[in-house]
Parts: structure tokens; C-alpha cells; sequence
């Protein structure tokens, strides 16, 4: 199928965060309630609509642990998206935020957006970390914010999606130079037939705070 | 299982040491490795009062190995296994473990175990040997015919093959082929080290590689094709047999030159890595530093001291509570008549701040409102 626009993602943050069901959600609209490591990476793509462009959305699902990262911070220079998953419900996994964010600014490129994600809000009943501590964090270091839950799906879409409009309106506003790889975007047929990729963005969703 | 299982290890040819060596009842086996040749500490009082019995030396059933002692036993798994030290970069310690005791159990448990293992334990130099086999790998497709065409279509579509050959050799195929396929690799690798788990990774590309040829150089085809390889390497005779064919082109000799070469290429982009991270720290350092020169200069060239600002801030939010903003302005600048009709203020500061006596040209400049007012 062809598409305008093709972004890459990548997902990173602690181990047992619900990374891989974030995307499994995202690409399969399910969730699985046993807890498969990542070993390396994974892979996932999905098609999303944005301002009637078709965009695809090629999504490197990292592995947590610390012994992976040599190998995970190669997919860090080819994204266009980051998704910085930390678990609500676990303390530690916020506290570490700050080196993951380090290494994706470090090995990224600068323009590289960057959506902060709290997830498994399905367990309210133990949530150790407040949305306002999220709020605050993502304010401090310019990421937009949001609390999901893979299990239930609430706002799973939107992280991805709102990630990627932001990214399209840094192309429209010329942040990005579409035509070089590297920034993670890659430009599709579709765009390419309609002679223009200037064009206005038209009823588009403001994500709940912050910016980058 | 277990019929299944003694069936397709003992599957015979060249790859039969872990079978030869199972003892006949091998469910009640339990392992515990402290250490292994390159003296990883893993998890040691896992199995609790099971006898020390060091399952590699075991399977590699040499003579020599025989006698030693259950701590001598523990230390030569590598030179055993691996043949030598710089050889070992599997999380070998996973294998006696997972392998012999959850046998029993199917291969899903197995998997899992691996898994764990491999991710709990494997240490950071493992993924780093890791990442040269994935490179001599790379270099292996990249001359081979025909797997060159793979490779070339693999470019075209920007997928990296480590993306899968990462996952192939970290957890020697499990999960990647089927079971019975999966267990003969790992007969090899008991048989000949981890120089099967690179013939093992050519030889699934080998039988993809019509599939992977016929994707049209679509990314996720070519995905697709390499994480879900089942259909085509289903029949473990054949895929052994192209196996043996791939571990003949393959010499010792040429792989540890491989591995060498690649390993000075992992070991510069670690430092180089390294390198960005020191001035990545620096800039940020620097950056920090700047702000708060900043700051300082800011507090410096302010034109009140900090003392009086203070002072000036705790008036104004005084005076508004009580009196309301305009009304305060206008009776600061009255002075005395704010004073004496200053509603008992309880505040030392702001008295003090008051001015004494109504400024110069008060007393004609009300008159002429006054009369303003009065004419209007």
C-alpha cells in the first residue's frame, strides 16, 4: 500500500514496562498478558491517517536491559520518533527516565520527537508515580505526555498518533529535510504523486501538554 | 516427547555428542554451574540439594573431563565446549541448565528458560561478541553464492540482518526453527561450538532465500520471511544437510580470522560510542554551566539588592490584601494620611517604607482636581 510519509519509531525504556504491548496493542489490537523478553529488537509497522495523508509508522520495539543496549543504540540515528515508556506503577522505571533520555538525545538527532509515556494506568490501585511527577518531568525536558494502558488500549493510539503529527507538522514547517534518511522520514509515492508535501495541517488534535 | 526427542537427537550423521551422552533417565538430571571458563557468576543455589554435576563435560564426554572433580569440571566447560576462551561468547552457563532439566517439560519451557537466562544474565560482553558474529555473518551472506543476491535485496529494502541473526545466535534458534530442528542444531553446537550456530544462520538464509528473493524488496516481506522461517526448514534432515554443507565452507581457521577483523570493528564503535557519550556529558556540562552564568550575571545587575526586593514584594502583597491595589497606590503616595488612617497595619515594613510627608506640589496639584471636579 502506498503511503506519503513513512516515520520511524522507536520504543525504549526499563525492562518489563510494557514496551512489546504497547506495540502489540498499537499493531494488533491485543494484549498479552505473559510477560515475553525482547531479545534485541522487534519489529512492528502500521498504517495511521493524518490530515487525509496515509503514514506508515515503522516501530523498533528495544529490549529493557541494560545488557542489550549496545545493541539497541543503533536504532536510536535512524528515528524520526521516540516513545519513553516508564511503568506507573514502579518507581525505579521513572527514576531511570533521565539515562534513557540521555541516550536517545545522545544518539538521535536533535530534532527527534520525543513522547513520554506512563503506562499500565489499568493498575490505578498501585500507582506509585503521579501523573503530575509525569506532567512536571515531560515539561522539564520538552516531551509531550501521556498515561496509557496496553491492557485496555486507553490512549495507546493516540501516543503513536500524536507522536507522528508532530513530527508532520516539523515537516511542514521545515524542521526536517525529508529527502535525507537519516532523520527517520522517508517520503512515499503517494507524496510524491501530489507534486507538494506543503500542505496545511487540517483539524489536527493538540496533545494534552508540553512540546518539543 | 521423550521418544520424540532421543529420536531426533540420535537423528545420526555428524552431530550426535549430546545424544550419545544423555543418561537414560535424564528428567531427574539437576545442574548447578557456579562459574563458567570466563568466569561469569550465575545463579547458583537454583536447584537446590541436586548433586554438582556438570552437565557439559558431561555431554562432551571426554575421558579427561571424566575424572576431574565437580569444581574442575565447572571451570573447563568453555575450553570443552568452546575450544578456547576467545571463543566463548554464548551464555553458555544457560545451556546444561535449561537444556537437560526442562527437557522434560517441552520446548516452550525451554524457550523460556533460555530466554530469561540469556536476558537476566548475559552479560554486556556477550551481546558485544554477539554483535561480531552478526558482522562475520553479514560478510559471510554478503560473498556466498548465491546468498549475495539475498543480501543485496536485504540493502535495498534497509534491513539490517543483524535485526534477526541477533536473536538467531543469542538464543541458538530457539524459537527461530522448529523444535525438532532447533534440538539438532544444538547437537552440533554441544558437537562443534558456536561455529554451527554461523553454518546454522547461512543455511536458513540459504532456504529462504527463494522466498526472500520473491518478496520484491519489501521491507516487511523480507521481515516476515527471516522471523518466520518454520515452513521452510521443517525438515531437519534437509536442513542438517545443508548445515554440514555450510559448517565444510566454513573452517575453524577462517572464522576466527573473521571474528577477528570484525571485532576490531565492534571494538572502534564502542569507542567511538564512548567517545560521543564523554562529549555528549561535556556539552551538556557546559551548556549547564552557561545557564547559570547567566543566572548570575541577572541577580548581579539587578537594580535593587535582594534584601530590598524582598522588602518591596512582602509591602506589595500586603498593601493589596488589605487596602486593594489602587487604593494603595494612591495612599503610598498620600503618605501621612495613609499613616494615620492606616487601619492599625500590624506591618513594621511597610511604616517603614511610607513616606513621611506628601510629595512636593501635592497641595496645589489637589486644589486644581478639585476645582476640575467641581466645574465639571
Amino acid at each position: 500500500m502506498s503511503y506519503a510519509y513513512l516515520f520511524k519509531y522507536i520504543i525504549i525504556g526499563d525492562t518489563g514496562v510494557g514496551k512489546s504491548c504497547l506495540l502489540l496493542q498499537f499493531t494488533d489490537k491485543r494484549f498479552q498478558q505473559v510477560h515475553d523478553l525482547t531479545i534485541g529488537v522487534e519489529f512492528g509497522a502500521r498504517m495511521i491517517t493524518i490530515d487525509n495523508k496515509q503514514i506508515k509508522l515503522q516501530i523498533w520495539d528495544t529490549a529493557g536491559q541494560e545488557s542489550f543496549r549496545s545493541i539497541t543504540r543503533s536504532y536510536y540515528r535512524g528515528a524520526a520518533g521516540a516513545l519513553l515508556v516508564y511503568d506507573i506503577t514502579r518507581r525505579e522505571t521513572f527514576n531511570h527516565l533521565t539515562s534513557w533520555l540521555d541516550d536517545a538525545r545522545q544518539h538521535s538527532n536533535s530534532n527527534m520527537t520525543i513522547m513520554l509515556i506512563g503506562n499500565k494506568t489499568d493498575l490505578e490501585h498501585r500507582r506509585a508515580v503521579s501523573f503530575e511527577e509525569g506532567q512536571q518531568f515531560a515539561n522539564e525536558h520538552g516531551l509531550i505526555f501521556l498515561e496509557t494502558s496496553a491492557k485496555t488500549a486507553a490512549n495507546v493510539e493516540e501516543a503513536f498518533i500524536n507522536t507522528a503529527r508532530r513530527i508532520y507538522e516539523k515537516i511542514q514547517q521545515g524542521v526536517f529535510d525529508v529527502s535525507n534518511e537519516s532523520f527517520g522520514i522517508k517520503v512515499g509515492m503517494a507524496a510524491q504523486q501530489t507534486g507538494s508535501v506543503n500542505v496545511s495541517i487540517q483539524g489536527q488534535q493538540r496533545s494534552s501538554s508540553g512540546c518539543c | 516427547m521423550e521418544q520424540a526427542l532421543a529420536k531426533c537427537l540420535g537423528g545420526g550423521g555428524e552431530g550426535g555428542g549430546f545424544a550419545r551422552c544423555l543418561p537414560p533417565v535424564y528428567g531427574y538430571l539437576r545442574v548447578r554451574i557456579t562459574r563458567c571458563a570466563n568466569l561469569l557468576p550465575v545463579g547458583d543455589d537454583t536447584y537446590g540439594d541436586a548433586p554438582s554435576v556438570c552437565c557439559a563435560c558431561w555431554i562432551a564426554g571426554s575421558p579427561e573431563v571424566q575424572q576431574t572433580t565437580p569444581r574442575e569440571k565447572r571451570d573447563v566447560i568453555g575450553s570443552v565446549l568452546w575450544k578456547s576462551a576467545e571463543d566463548l561468547w554464548l551464555p553458555l552457563h544457560m545451556w546444561p541448565v535449561t537444556l537437560v532439566v526442562e527437557l522434560r517439560l517441552g520446548i516452550e519451557h525451554i524457550a523460556e528458560g533460555v530466554k530469561r537466562t540469556s536476558s537476566l544474565a548475559c552479560g554486556v560482553a556477550h551481546c558485544e561478541l554477539v554483535e561480531v558474529d552478526t558482522l562475520v555473518l553479514d560478510e559471510l551472506v554478503g560473498v556466498r553464492e548465491p546468498l549475495s543476491a539475498v543480501m543485496r535485496e536485504l540493502r535495498r529494502a534497509e534491513l539490517d540482518l543483524s535485526l534477526v541473526s541477533t536473536q538467531w545466535l543469542l538464543l541458538s534458534f530457539v524459537q527461530a526453527l522448529p523444535t525438532e530442528t532447533a534440538l539438532r542444531v544444538w547437537d552440533l553446537l554441544f558437537a562443534v561450538g558456536s561455529r554451527a550456530l554461523i553454518a546454522a544462520a547461512l543455511a536458513t538464509v540459504r532456504l529462504l532465500a527463494p522466498r526472500l528473493l520473491g518478496a520484491a524488496g519489501s521491507f516487511e516481506g523480507l521481515y516476515t520471511t527471516l522471523k518466520q522461517p518454520h515452513r521452510h526448514t521443517l525438515d531437519a534432515d534437509v536442513f542438517v544437510r545443508v548445515l554440514y554443507a555450510e559448517l565444510r565452507a566454513l573452517p575453524e581457521t577462517a572464522l576466527v580470522t573473521l571474528r577477528t577483523r570484525h571485532r576490531a570493528t565492534v571494538t572502534q564503535r564502542i569507542c567511538e560510542r564512548a567517545a560521543e557519550r564523554e562529549r555528549y556529558k561535556v556539552e551538556r556540562a557546559a551548556k549547564a554551566a552557561k545557564v547559570e552564568a547567566e543566572a548570575q550575571r541577572a541577580r548581579r545587575t539587578s537594580r535593587f539588592s535582594p534584601g530590598t526586593a524582598r522588602l518591596a514584594r512582602h509591602v506589595s502583597f500586603e498593601a493589596t490584601r488589605r487596602l486593594g491595589p489602587i487604593r494603595h497606590s494612591w495612599r503610598a503616595i498620600l503618605g501621612t494620611r495613609t499613616r494615620r488612617r492606616s487601619l492599625r497595619h500590624p506591618c513594621a515594613a511597610c511604616t517603614a517604607l511610607a513616606p513621611a510627608a506628601p510629595p512636593a506640589g501635592w497641595a496645589s496639584a489637589r486644589a486644581t482636581a478639585a476645582a476640575a471636579c467641581a466645574s465639571a
